[in-house]
């Protein structure tokens, strides 16, 4: 089997997930150009014009020119059956090397799996079925996870075991992160174009960005992420409901649900009742500590979360307010300040300065 | 008691540019909070490392912004122990002043005596995390 002739490179892992199997459907012959719009206008409606635009293109490339009959149209995804035997095997016996960047390039792996997943379902996952939408719905995952030199070159000998390796180097360790092998093309899809990390003690860096998504492709598609958690974008856009945000079934996610939106705002919102009378907070001159219980299911466990005021003004004039969570069996605002230090409560008001 | 605008000008660290340059910086040896970052007066072994000239970042922000930075006038020492929640042990002689610089808090003066650095941590669902200003 020769190697596929057609090398395309895709914006985006979404865009590959949507453009492989069409182009493979229109391999094997698929020609009702009425469906094929239907699936482009469904594309664009739920992932944007700009996915939509590099499917377009995508799919032009892998397909023009190319032999449209059924014949050599049915091997289309044979080759991706034998691929997947052999990637099995490498990935089986090596051992990727594991460097810090990479643990987190691993850790966005498996979300951007799931979000590519959610992300085909709304483009195609309705009741309106027809044969392309089914191509995508069961070849969406025909890829290949990339950034595993050993398993591309096994392919290459696989597909051109008496021929010359192609001329073009196989993607490498920072090129590669999807790619599609079919009979006649192989889509391959770059490693995000950015990627947002902060410090953190136990990961070294993870993912996390606090006005828009973390992780981005060329074409937009993103993935937004909240101290290293992987939440749903509406979380990051603070787009919830209250009550949004309490159905949530991961803890997880509702905890950085609400930490997005601040515990002042949610403890309002929620009306999560208060705990003892508010307190003056000792070398904060004018500001209260106020204590408020969250019941289990909010935050998983039973705690309780301490509303403070900096100690200094922000650059607007104003003060930031914020919450930290305390054990639930801190009982008035100075105990669970206290709490948050290590302190007593009366070692806590002798505080001379707050800033 | 110096001012914000003679700490900036001693140490060359400067401070968000919206923080009073004309306020005093008061030099306490009782219990002070700055942001995440606590000086409890403590009766430990006194550090015998003395505090470079160029500090010592007692919590290291990211990229380097929000540090707390630990800056001494005359002799003052600090031996980082990272054990928990607290930071390390300072000791500031008779006659020295030690300052804690943070961009968003400005600074905090600290007389002579012995104290424990503590960072600010909070109850996560499974366990205790440090709080990050």
């Amino acid at each position: 089997m020769p190697f596929p002739d057609r090398v395309v490179w895709v914006p985006s892992p979404l865009t590959g997930a949507l453009a492989a199997p069409i182009a493979a459907g229109l391999n094997t012959g698929h020609r009702n150009r009425r469906v094929l719009e239907s699936v482009y206008r469904a594309v664009d409606d739920s992932a944007g014009r700009g996915v939509g635009d590099a499917v377009r293109a995508a799919v032009g490339a892998a397909t023009d020119g190319s032999v449209h009959d059924p014949v050599h149209g049915a091997a289309a995804t044979a080759l991706h059956t034998s691929v997947t035997a052999v990637i099995g095997a490498a990935t089986g016996s090596a051992t990727p090397r594991r460097e810090p960047l990479t643990g987190v390039l691993d850790v966005v792996f498996e979300a951007t799996d799931a979000a590519v997943r959610a992300a085909v379902d709304a483009a195609v996952g309705g009741p309106l079925q027809d044969t392309l939408r089914g191509h995508i719905r069961t070849l969406w995952q025909a890829h290949l996870p990339g950034r595993r030199h050993t398993a591309w070159l096994r392919l290459v000998d696989q597909c051109w075991p008496d021929g010359p390796p192609p001329e073009e180097d196989p993607p490498s360790t920072r090129d590669g992160w999807w790619w599609w092998p079919f009979r006649h093309f192989v889509m391959l899809c770059p490693p995000p174009a950015e990627l947002h990390l902060e410090p953190d003690p136990r990961m070294l860096r993870r993912p996390h960005r606090a006005d828009g998504p973390a992780v981005v492709w060329a074409d937009g598609f993103g993935l937004h992420y909240w101290h290293g958690v992987h939440v749903p974008r509406a979380v990051i856009d603070d787009a919830w409901s209250t009550e949004e945000i309490l159905r949530e079934p991961n803890a997880e996610v509702r905890r950085c649900a609400i930490e997005r939106r601040g515990w002042d705002r949610f403890v309002a919102d929620a009306g999560l009742a208060q705990i003892g009378p508010p307190a003056d907070d000792p070398g904060n001159p004018g500001q209260t500590l106020t204590l408020h219980d969250v019941p289990s299911g909010i935050f998983t466990n039973h705690v309780r979360v301490l509303l403070c005021t900096n100690g200094t003004v922000e650059r607007d004039g104003t003060r930031r307010r914020f919450g930290l969570t305390v054990p639930a069996n801190c009982d008035d605002p100075i105990t669970a300040a206290a709490w948050t230090y290590g302190l007593t409560p009366a070692q806590y008001a002798t505080a001379q300065r707050r800033t | 008691m110096p001012t914000v605008e003679e700490a900036i000008a001693a140490f060359g660290v400067t401070v968000d540019p919206h923080l009073d340059r004309q306020a005093d910086i008061p030099i306490l040896s009782g219990l002070q909070f700055q942001g995440d970052v606590a000086v409890i007066p403590a009766e430990r072994t006194p550090s015998r490392t003395p505090v470079p000239a160029g500090g010592v970042a007692v919590v290291r922000g990211e990229a380097g912004a929000n540090t707390h930075l630990l800056l001494a006038t005359g002799t003052v020492c600090y031996t980082p122990d990272a054990f928990g929640t607290v930071l390390g042990v300072l000791t500031v002689e008779e006659g020295a002043t030690a300052y804690l610089a943070h961009p968003e808090h400005a600074f905090s003066g600290i007389g002579p005596g012995t104290y424990e650095l503590r960072r600010q941590r909070e109850q996560g669902d499974r366990e205790t995390r440090l709080v990050a200003d």
